[in-house]
C-alpha cells in the first residue's frame, strides 16, 4: 500500500487529512513536533501499518530528509505528501501592525510556513521520482490567494500571507517541473477553519466579538459557518486520489466563499 | 522636492525607474551593495536630479535601519520606497528544479527578494507614518503570479511580495501610505546577453527598463492616488503563456 507523509499530522487539519487518506486506502506517516499527540492520532487510526507517527520539525532540513529516507520508495513506499505543518501553535506572533513586530518573528514564520514546505518537497520529490510518480498537496490559505483581511484578525497577517502566497507559487513551479516525472502537485486554501487550539465554538465566540467592534466584519462565510478540518481533508483526499489525476498546479479555494467579501 | 529611496539601484531596472522619476522631478537615495554601479546610475540622471548613493545590503537589517535613518535625518522625509533589490540569475544563482535546489540557494533567494523587501518596508514605513504619507512600490515578477519551472524559490519569493503588499494595504492606509507591486516578466537585465535567449513576449520584445520605469512613475504620481494593493503586470503578456 502506498504511503503518504502528513506533516503537522497532530494538528486539526493534518489529522483529518490522515483519517481521510486511511479511509481511501493509503498508509500514513504522521509527522509532528508533538510526537505524543501524533502517536495518539495514529493509534486512533488503527496504528501500524495503517498509521504511524514520527517526531519531526519541518524547519530542520536534515531531519526532514532523514525521516523521508526512512520511508522508502516504490509501490509500497512513499507516494504522497501533505504539507499541513504550520498555524499559530508554537509561533507566538505579535498581533499588531507590521512595524511593531520583531524581525525574528518573521524569520520564524517564514521558516515554518515557507521554508518548511521547501524542506519537505525537496526531500520527498526525489523519492517520488525514483518510485515512478506520486502526488503532493500543500496546505496554503485563503490569505495566500488574496492578501487583506476577510476578517479583522487577519488584518496584520502580512508575513503569513506572504508565506502562503509563496507556497502556491512554489507548488505551481513543482507542477511544471514534476509533471513529466508523473508527479502532481496542488494546493488547498482553507479559510477560517478549526484548529487544535480553536474549536468552532471558540471561533463563533470570536465572531460575536468582531461583530461588536465592526458590524459585518465577523462573518464566517457566505455559507454561514466556519470551516471544519474534515472539509479540508475531503478536498485533500480527492486531490491525492486517482480521481484527480489530471489536476496539477491548482489551488482549491476552501474558504466557504469568504474570500469573496 | 520629493525623494525616493531605491534598493538594488545599480540594476538596469532601477536605472529605468530612476530615469523615469528624474524626468518627473524626483530626487534620490540610491542604495545597493554595488555602490560603483549605483554611482554609474546616478551619473546618468539629469543634472537637476539630486542623487546620493549609499551602500546597503537589504539582507543586513542593521545596515538597512542605519541607511534609512540617515536618509530621513538628512532630508527630513522619504516620499517613496522602490524595492528593487533581488533577482535570481542576477544574484549568480542558476535555475534548478526544486528537488535539486541546495538549501543555500533557497535561503539566499528568499532572504534577498522577500525578506529584503520586508526589511526595507519595516525601516521606511515608520518614517512615512511620522511624516503623514508616502508610497511604496515593490518589484515582484510574472513568476510570482504563476510559478515557473526551475524557479520555485524565486516564484515563491515574488508571490510573497505580492501577498505581503496586499495584506499591508490597511495598515499603510492608516499612515497615509499607498503600497503596490509591479510584475515584470522576461525583463532585460545587465547580465543578460543574446545567449540567454530572451524568449519573446506576446508583444514581440522583452520588457525594458523603460517599461518598468514608466509604470513605477505612474504608481508614484498624482494620477494614482487611489491605487493601493495593486499588482501591475508589466510583462508584455508573458504572464499569460
Amino acid at each position: 500500500m502506498a504511503v503518504a507523509l502528513v506533516t503537522g499530522g497532530a494538528g486539526a487539519i493534518g489529522r483529518a487529512c490522515a483519517k481521510a487518506l486511511v479511509e481511501e486506502g493509503w498508509r500514513v506517516v504522521l509527522a509532528d513536533l508533538d510526537l505524543a499527540e501524533a502517536e495518539i492520532v495514529a493509534a486512533g487510526l488503527g496504528g501500524a501499518p495503517a498509521a504511524e507517527a514520527v517526531a519531526l520539525d519541518v524547519t530542520d532540513f536534515d531531519a526532514v530528509h532523514a525521516a523521508v529516507d526512512g520511508i522508502g520508495s516504490g509501490q509500497d513506499g512513499l507516494r504522497g505528501l501533505v504539507c499541513a505543518a504550520g498555524g499559530g501553535r508554537n509561533l507566538d506572533l505579535t498581533k499588531g501592525p507590521f512595524i511593531e513586530t520583531k524581525p525574528a518573528e518573521w524569520d520564524r514564520n517564514i521558516e515554518v510556513h515557507l521554508n518548511g514546505v521547501y524542506n519537505s518537497c525537496h526531500a520527498v520529490l526525489p523519492v517520488l521520482y525514483q518510485g515512478g510518480g506520486g502526488v503532493i498537496v500543500n496546505i496554503s490559505s485563503g490569505a495566500g490567494i488574496r492578501g487583506g483581511p476577510p476578517h479583522l484578525r487577519q488584518r496584520f497577517a502580512s508575513v503569513y500571507s506572504a508565506c502562503k502566497g509563496g507556497v502556491i507559487a512554489l507548488t505551481q513551479s513543482i507542477a511544471q517541473e514534476a509533471g513529466p516525472h508523473g508527479v502532481r502537485a496542488n494546493c488547498v486554501a482553507p479559510g477560517r477553519t478549526e484548529t487544535r487550539d480553536k474549536t468552532i465554538e471558540e471561533m463563533e465566540r470570536m465572531q460575536r466579538e468582531e461583530e461588536a467592534i465592526k458590524p459585518g466584519s465577523g462573518r464566517a462565510s457566505p455559507l454561514g459557518r466556519f470551516g471544519r478540518a474534515a472539509d479540508i481533508a475531503d478536498a485533500v483526499a480527492f486531490l491525492m486520489s486517482e480521481r484527480a489525476n489530471y489536476i496539477t498546479g491548482s489551488c482549491l479555494d476552501l474558504t466557504g466563499g469568504i474570500r469573496l467579501h | 522636492m520629493a525623494r525616493a529611496l531605491i534598493t538594488g539601484a545599480a540594476s538596469l531596472m532601477a536605472e529605468g525607474i530612476a530615469r523615469a522619476l528624474a524626468s518627473r522631478g524626483w530626487d534620490f537615495v540610491l542604495t545597493d551593495i554595488d555602490t560603483a554601479g549605483a554611482e554609474r546610475v546616478a551619473a546618468l540622471l539629469p543634472g537637476n536630479a539630486a542623487a546620493e548613493v549609499a551602500e546597503m545590503d537589504v539582507t543586513d537589517r542593521d545596515q538597512v535601519t542605519a541607511v534609512v535613518a540617515k536618509a530621513a535625518r538628512d532630508h527630513g522625509r522619504i516620499d517613496a520606497l522602490v524595492s528593487c533589490a533581488g533577482g535570481l540569475r542576477g544574484l549568480g544563482i542558476e535555475r534548478k528544479p526544486l528537488a535539486e535546489i541546495p538549501p543555500g540557494d533557497w535561503h539566499r533567494i528568499i532572504d534577498t527578494n522577500l525578506k529584503g523587501m520586508m526589511n526595507s518596508v519595516y525601516a521606511v514605513l515608520p518614517v512615512m507614518k511620522e511624516q503623514g504619507g508616502g508610497a511604496i512600490v515593490s518589484i515582484a515578477a510574472s513568476r510570482g503570479l504563476r510559478g515557473g519551472s526551475g524557479a520555485s524559490h524565486y516564484s515563491a519569493a515574488k508571490a510573497g511580495i505580492i501577498l505581503f503588499t496586499q495584506t499591508m494595504v490597511l495598515e499603510c492606509a492608516d499612515y497615509g501610505v499607498r503600497i503596490n507591486t509591479i510584475a515584470p516578466g522576461n525583463a532585460d537585465a545587465r547580465w543578460k546577453t543574446e545567449a540567454h535567449g530572451t524568449s519573446q513576449t506576446p508583444l514581440g520584445k522583452p520588457t525594458s527598463e523603460h517599461d518598468i520605469g514608466g509604470a513605477v512613475a505612474w504608481l508614484l504620481s498624482e494620477d494614482a492616488t487611489h491605487v493601493t494593493g495593486a499588482c501591475i503586470d508589466v510583462s508584455g503578456g508573458t504572464t499569460l503563456h
